[in-house]
């Protein structure tokens, strides 16, 4: 009884996760499509909290969401554009179409069992991105600081 | 969480059909508009549909999936900081996010 609940629910959050998307991409005003895009990724949060990745919803809703998307929105409202561009739909459809069987192709090669993921131990991971991943930590560091002047850099020069 | 036997895999297609759909539909979307700021949500849109689906893939190998999961969340939200003030100081010199523009713009923006 619980495991289907536990189903529908997953199905309900996909669900609404596609229509969010779909909004996202086809909504006219860009503003109201950022602020869906923050929908759609606490929903994406949710579901991979669903898998038992808490600690990368965690990151999810707060790095992702509370700032990048935020910046986004923030961003959209100050410049107050609007999207007037003309839309090649056909070009559209073809590439998502070839997208979605390209890596459907890919998951029915790879897909292995489902499993769910057992509570991941924070102190063994941090002890695990520090020695298996320490060099790429530190790449992914100075590449973020140099993003940030970069950006501010390009927006102050505009 | 316990879920066992037929479920699981069927909660496990769900989602690595919902990360798939979502990359497709991001992928549509940027390649249909030639708004910026639309390219731009479209693709986070496609990012959020492959976190899905790469930890569907490799749900069997909890820890480095996580380190990876949090690698990728951080460097995405550091590209969005560069690609949103490229789209503004571009803005602040066209006047329009239209891509088409972009062919004739002297001097780079």
């Amino acid at each position: 009884m619980y495991d289907y609940l536990y189903y529908y629910g997953a199905a309900l959050i996909s669900g609404l996760a596609l229509f969010t998307a779909v909004y996202v991409v086809k909504g006219k005003d860009l503003l109201y499509s950022s602020v869906t895009l923050a929908l759609t990724a606490s929903l994406v949060a949710l579901l991979v909290a669903f898998m038992g990745y808490t600690l990368i919803a965690a990151v999810q809703l707060i790095v992702y969401v509370g700032a990048a998307v935020m910046f986004i929105i923030i961003s959209v409202s100050l410049l107050g554009a609007k999207d007037t561009s003309a839309r090649n739909e056909v070009a559209g459809i073809v590439a998502g179409l070839t997208t979605f069987v390209a890596l459907s192709l890919y998951a029915y090669k790879l897909y292995p069992a489902f499993t769910f993921v057992s509570n991941v131990n924070v102190d063994q991971l941090a002890t695990v991105m520090l020695e298996r991943y320490g060099l790429v930590i530190v790449l992914i560091t100075v590449a973020l600081a140099a993003t940030i002047v970069e950006a501010i850099s390009v927006a102050k020069r505009g | 969480m316990k879920v066992e036997g037929q479920l699981v895999d069927a909660i496990g297609f769900l989602l690595a059909f919902t990360g798939i759909t979502l990359v497709s539909i991001g992928v549509y979307g940027a390649v249909a508009t030639r708004n910026l700021i639309r390219i731009l949500l479209s693709l986070e849109v496609a990012f959020n549909g492959f976190l899905l689906f790469i930890l569907s893939v490799v749900a069997a190998r909890s820890l480095p999936a996580t380190a990876l999961g949090v690698l990728l969340v951080a460097v995405v939200s550091g590209e969005v900081a560069v690609v949103v003030a490229l789209v503004a100081a571009y803005y602040r010199k066209t006047g329009t996010l239209d891509t088409e523009v972009a062919e004739n713009v002297e001097g780079g923006v």
